[in-house]
């Protein structure tokens, strides 16, 4: 509970009236924006492509991350159990694999500059060359 | 084709696996699982409760049992690029015949030359009803287990052929198109705790079509199955035999016949969940030539509530047969030993094509408790109303009575779900 104030505290600071997660992508998709609809299907594992055609992996927290519950919650309005309700159907239905997870943002980003067809998503903060932002999601309590 | 693909899912896998010696440097492993601890009690002496029909032992009164949804699942899935992938799942549980072979769920490959469409080979998931893909995933559902009513009856969990799936997008909708052919077996027990069982060897082919559109999930499935096995040959023979001093014997002949018969599975499903309301319900018409199937309507509906880390439901069904039951009269006035094996005949043939109707109702109140990262833990309690004449989704303690008096059964679930 203390980390998710913390995160609700870093996201309220971040200098935008409204708190954000940042969806980013590596500098050489050729993406530069995406809608809200296209984030869900991406991370809803309803689609294994960006809408350029080129192949999307989305990556992910490691469960019981904070910000990790944020996300879905403002994305989809599901719980963290019910975003893992969703993804078991998929995974053990053979359907898709499980997003590779990661246990800190900073993992995360230094992925997506490695690789083209990630996408990810991260609190406000500047970020490193080599990812650019293709949406910015606010946050749903 | 079904020939060829039966029975070696895994061999299937290691000939394309290694047919590219670049495959294992590019594969990437993702390796996961999910397992039920389940106990469920039932307060009837005489029908012991079971998950589905492949079950051969359950609870009854003073005799909870763990046995109806324990199980562990495990899973690989291989990928090596966007296109191609594959996956194994294993699960361990009480089987009524457990081998390895049995325990092998999925192993297919899939290739996926472009977003939206896939094609599998292998062994996978029967998919013909709502759950049918992950219906072992305790975590993935609401309730202690599929519903009694409808998924009693669901035998199929998978078969080794091949299945293709296409994805539309309608505006904000989505609709997935599959077909899917193949080859399963199964084999049923024929009472309780018995090591005897029927084995039938049959051919599915199906048509799915599911629309995706906003907290709204409608779906249709057409599957066919036609059986490969012969059963019933013993008692045709006898009933043959008999006809010269019996003549109406004949007529229960071909309902004893199996081989190249065919039943199929009419089903529609609907789904809401606007993340704190949902219902869900399915119905299925199952046809069937084959007298050892039976002929029914199978549904049910349950509507729930989340309240932060809990959610509550209500659910209710039922199964009706759709056929009469068979009753077949010996003629009068023959020698009294002649008689005596003519009614030991007719009996045997009655017992086994009504044996296998299905006439119950339930309905019953669960919540679920989300109560840390990928564990739940269920408490589900139902009331079932089962008809003397179609108790099939049970087993009889005692195979040797009859079942004569309509039949009543609390039964109580407690699982324990986790993801890993």
């Amino acid at each position: 509970m203390r980390k998710l104030l913390l995160i609700f505290t870093a996201l309220l600071l971040s200098g935008s009236l409204r708190a954000e997660i940042l969806v980013i992508v590596n500098t050489g998709n050729s993406i530069t924006t995406l809608e809200h609809k296209q984030i869900v299907d991406l991370f809803m594992g309803r689609v294994s492509a960006f809408p350029n055609r080129q192949p999307a992996r989305p990556l992910d927290l490691k469960a019981g991350t904070p910000l990790r519950a944020v996300f879905y919650k403002s994305l989809t309005g599901k719980s963290e159990a019910q975003v893992d309700a969703y993804w078991a159907t998929l995974i053990f239905a053979g359907r898709m694999s499980p997003p590779e997870q990661f246990s800190n943002e900073t993992a995360l980003i230094e992925k997506v500059t490695k690789d083209p067809s990630a996408i990810a998503y991260v609190t406000r903060q500047s970020l490193p060359n080599g990812v650019k932002i293709v949406m910015e999601l606010p946050v749903r309590e | 084709m079904s020939f060829i693909l039966r029975r070696y899912p895994t061999l299937l896998i290691c000939i394309l696996m290694f047919s590219s010696p670049h495959v294992w440097a590019e594969l990437e492993h993702r390796f996961s699982g999910f397992a039920t601890f389940g106990l469920a009690f039932n307060d009837n002496p005489l029908l012991a409760f079971r998950r589905d029909v492949t079950q051969n032992d359950g609870a009854y009164k003073d005799n909870a049992s763990w046995k109806n949804d324990s199980l562990v699942g495990l899973q690989w899935q291989g990928h090596w690029s966007p296109e191609w992938e594959a996956a194994v799942q294993l699960v361990a549980k009480d089987r009524f015949k457990n081998t390895l072979e049995n325990s092998i769920e999925w192993a297919f490959i899939r290739y996926r030359p472009v977003d939206g469409f896939d094609v599998r080979l292998g062994r996978m998931g029967a998919d013909v009803f709502m759950l049918s893909e992950y219906r072992q995933v305790g975590y993935a559902m609401p309730w202690a287990r599929p519903p009694h009513d409808y998924y009693g009856i669901a035998s199929l969990y998978n078969f080794d052929g091949i299945d293709m799936n296409k994805r539309f997008v309608l505006g904000d909708a989505m609709l997935n198109v599959k077909a899917f052919f193949g080859n399963s077996g199964e084999e049923y027990p024929v009472g309780f705790q018995t090591e005897l069982g029927t084995k039938f060897d049959f051919d599915l082919l199906g048509l799915t079509t599911s629309l995706d559109w906003n907290y709204w999930k409608l779906r249709y499935t057409y599957a066919q199955v036609t059986v490969n096995s012969d059963q019933g040959r013993e008692l045709r023979t006898a009933l043959q035999q008999l006809t010269n001093v019996w003549p109406a014997a004949v007529e229960a002949i071909p309902d004893l016949q199996t081989r190249n018969k065919k039943f199929d599975y009419s089903q529609v499903g609907f789904n809401y969940d606007n993340n704190t309301w949902w219902l869900q319900s399915e119905f299925v018409r199952l046809r069937s030539d084959v007298g050892l199937v039976s002929d029914g309507e199978h549904f049910y509906a349950s509507a729930g509530r989340r309240v932060g880390n809990l959610g509550f439901y209500v659910l209710g069904g039922y199964a009706e047969p759709q056929s009469e039951m068979v009753n077949l009269s010996v003629p009068m006035g023959l020698p009294a030993p002649l008689a005596a094996q003519l009614n030991l005949i007719a009996a045997a043939t009655e017992r086994s094509l009504n044996g296998v109707r299905i006439k119950q109702h339930s309905y019953g109140v669960g919540t679920r408790w989300d109560f840390a990262s990928k564990m739940a833990l269920k408490f589900q309690l139902e009331q079932f109303e089962i008809d003397k004449t179609g108790t099939n989704l049970w087993l009889r303690i005692d195979n040797t009575t009859e079942i004569t008096e309509n039949q009543q059964a609390t039964v109580v679930s407690v699982t324990l779900d986790v993801l890993f």
